[in-house]
């Protein structure tokens, strides 16, 4: 058995081990994965961090006045982060016309998003906080979904279920399922109290939290991660509301999606570096299972990927090579084909290759019904579990080359990246 | 309950489901292995029992090789074993030792049915050597020393299929078979890839174009 080989079993071992831990965990929930919507009416205060967002912004705000949600129980502040475009007129305007909603907006000097955050926190007067950034868009129901699970006194924070808004195009498509999977994973997390990302786009706080802990921080730019990582040093409940649907713009170019990955990724690496601690069994599960298995999915990952690229360069060249010296006469070959079952890949690793191909789907599936999306699966599911991983492996690979060489992240310090 | 308390319970039920479904995939994946490689055995089995049965009918019946049609069919055996075996060898990996046992056997069958069908040659052709009725014997190696072997492999078995005829037998030049030793040593063939075509030896890499002059040549000097 070569190295290769070697790592093959053991990335399915771990591949195979994880899904089924995740599948019995929602499995052994099934009954209890939708709370229903909440009695209690709180007052709620809603951020929206903008930064040239006129293009969005209505539409935005749109949603969040649709909110199914006594009107005076809810506070939007917009914070314009000195916007150079037409975002602070449109807001303005959008507020004048909608006087029956409490809208404040706030303009303040180019800081960052968790600067314009801090100030809406200051500013606000409801029980609960959370934000709302100006590509995404609430469903009608969300809120009461998210406020139900703070009748439990114990719980600080609760994320919403987030899917892309009107996928188009392969890019937009492939996140499409990335985020469904997510709808599974983060309910996941929360069943066994492991969520260490709490989404920008509506995730909702007790309020009390930021005036004992403190607001945000910049944390590498990836603020949401660094505050639920806070949230579980202190040993505080992050639940997932899963029928809680927030939707929103995924990136359609591979620049925009790399650029935002390697400010997640990298971001995650080093929130993680910074709040090692919980690398603890008295963080539970968390500390036991779900960090260390992350780093450990990330690093097979990437070497598969190498692997797998050095592997087939190897054979491309030699098919190459193989080819040149008959002077690229297939059709000669092609005459003498035959198929013959006996040359099917039937081995010990293909067996194992198929059954985490099913493995895969079966969790697709369980997200899809989860995220309660009615669509057909179409080839792009195939094509996504078959070619999701290298980009994932690449992205990671990228990230962590920055997250422990670069010093200072290279995108624009204080504007507000997707 | 505390959601957060890690469950031993639970783990270990998961680890046992895990190792159940993990070893099911490699005792289903070695199964299939297994199966295959009895198909070559058997292959292989066959070709030495008809090679044989050749080589007594040809000692009892001299004049009669030339009508014997049954080498024909036994090349095509031979190349399906051959193209099974390589794809063992890809499977299992060159070191298993049953694939160098089935490698050997191989060998053995090879050398006799180059024998039986350079004789026949010598006996039956018109004494011309044409390009579907030359033989050809390679040398390879596997160990990574031979950086034109594929190439040259490619070339022959489009040689092969483009002349209907021609007999390629091919050898690894390192396997630990009396047999090759001896054509080796007797051809003088020194390095890979070696070709021993029509009975001359040629070291390094031939193209299309090269090997079919050189048999053009051949034919020439005869």
């Amino acid at each position: 058995m070569n190295v290769g080989e070697l790592l093959i079993y053991c990335m399915t071992f771990f591949g195979l081990y994880t899904s089924i831990y995740f599948l019995m965990t929602i499995f052994e929930k099934r009954k209890d994965l939708r709370k229903g919507d909440a009695k209690m009416c709180p007052k709620v205060t809603i951020c929206v961090p903008c930064y040239n967002e006129e293009n969005t912004i209505v539409k935005t705000l749109k949603s969040l006045i649709k909110l199914d949600y006594d009107k005076d129980k809810l506070e939007i502040i917009v914070v314009d982060d000195g916007s150079t475009d037409k975002t602070y007129k449109k807001a303005k305007a959008f507020a004048e016309k909608h006087k029956e909603v409490n809208i404040q907006i706030y303009k303040k000097e180019n800081g960052g998003k968790y600067t314009a955050l801090n100030l809406a926190i200051e500013k606000s007067t409801g029980e609960f906080f959370g934000g709302l950034d100006a590509d995404s868009f609430v469903d009608k129901k969300a809120l009461r979904k998210i406020v139900k699970f703070f009748e439990d006194k114990n719980v600080t924070a609760v994320t919403p279920s987030m899917l892309v808004d009107n996928p188009k195009g392969a890019l937009q498509r492939i996140q499409y399922i990335e985020y469904l999977l997510g709808v599974f994973l983060r309910k996941v997390f929360a069943e066994i109290g492991s969520v260490h990302v709490t989404p920008g786009p509506f995730s909702i706080y007790r309020k009390s939290f930021f005036d004992e802990y403190g607001g945000f921080i910049q944390a590498h730019h990836t603020e949401d991660q660094e505050m639920a990582m806070r949230a579980q040093r202190h040993d505080k409940v992050i639940e997932n509301a899963v029928d809680a649907y927030v939707y929103t713009v995924a990136p359609n170019d591979f620049r925009t999606l790399y650029k935002q990955r390697l400010r997640w990724y990298r971001g995650f690496i080093r929130n993680v570096i910074d709040y090692r601690d919980l690398f603890s069994a008295k963080h539970g599960n968390l500390g036991m299972f779900i960090l260390p298995s992350s780093f450990i999915s990330v690093i097979f990952v990437i070497f598969f990927m190498v692997y797998f690229i050095v592997e087939n360069v190897n054979n491309l060249v030699d098919q190459y090579l193989a080819l040149n010296a008959i002077n690229f006469d297939i059709w000669e070959l092609l005459k003498h084909i035959k198929i013959d079952i006996f040359f099917m890949n039937t081995s010990a690793i293909a067996v194992l290759g198929i059954i985490s191909l099913m493995f895969a789907l079966i969790v697709i599936l369980v997200a899809k019904k989860m995220a309660k999306e009615k669509k057909p699966i179409t080839i792009s599911y195939i094509l996504f579990i078959v070619f999701y991983w290298m980009l994932f492996g690449f992205w990671w690979f990228v990230s962590a080359i920055a997250a422990l060489f670069t010093k200072k992240s290279k995108w624009g310090h204080k504007s507000h990246e997707i | 309950m505390n959601k957060k308390r890690f469950s031993t319970h639970k783990s270990i039920t998961v680890l046992l489901l895990t190792i159940i479904i993990f070893s099911l995939g490699i005792v289903v994946g070695n199964y299939n292995t297994s199966q295959k490689f009895s198909q070559v055995l058997s292959l292989s089995k066959n070709l030495q029992t008809q090679t044989l049965g050749a080589e007594v009918v040809n000692d009892i019946l001299e004049e009669n090789l030339c009508e014997m049609n049954n080498l024909d069919y036994l090349n095509d055996d031979l190349f399906a074993l051959s193209e099974r075996l390589g794809y063992m060898e890809t499977v299992l990996g060159s070191e298993n030792s049953q694939v160098v046992e089935l490698k050997n056997d191989y060998f053995v069958i090879e050398a006799r049915h180059w024998i039986l069908t350079k004789r026949k040659n010598e006996r039956c052709s018109n004494g011309d050597t044409e390009l579907n009725e030359t033989i050809v014997l390679y040398f390879y190696s596997n160990e990574g020393d031979c950086h034109k072997c594929k190439e040259q492999g490619s070339v022959l078995v489009y040689l092969m299929q483009k002349y209907k005829g021609m007999k390629i037998y091919s050898f690894d030049i390192n396997a630990d078979s009396q047999v090759v030793r001896v054509i080796k040593n007797v051809y003088d063939i020194e390095g890979t890839p070696g070709l021993i075509i029509n009975d001359q030896s040629y070291v390094g890499y031939l193209n299309i174009e090269g090997f079919e002059q050189l048999v053009e040549n051949q034919k020439l000097v005869e």
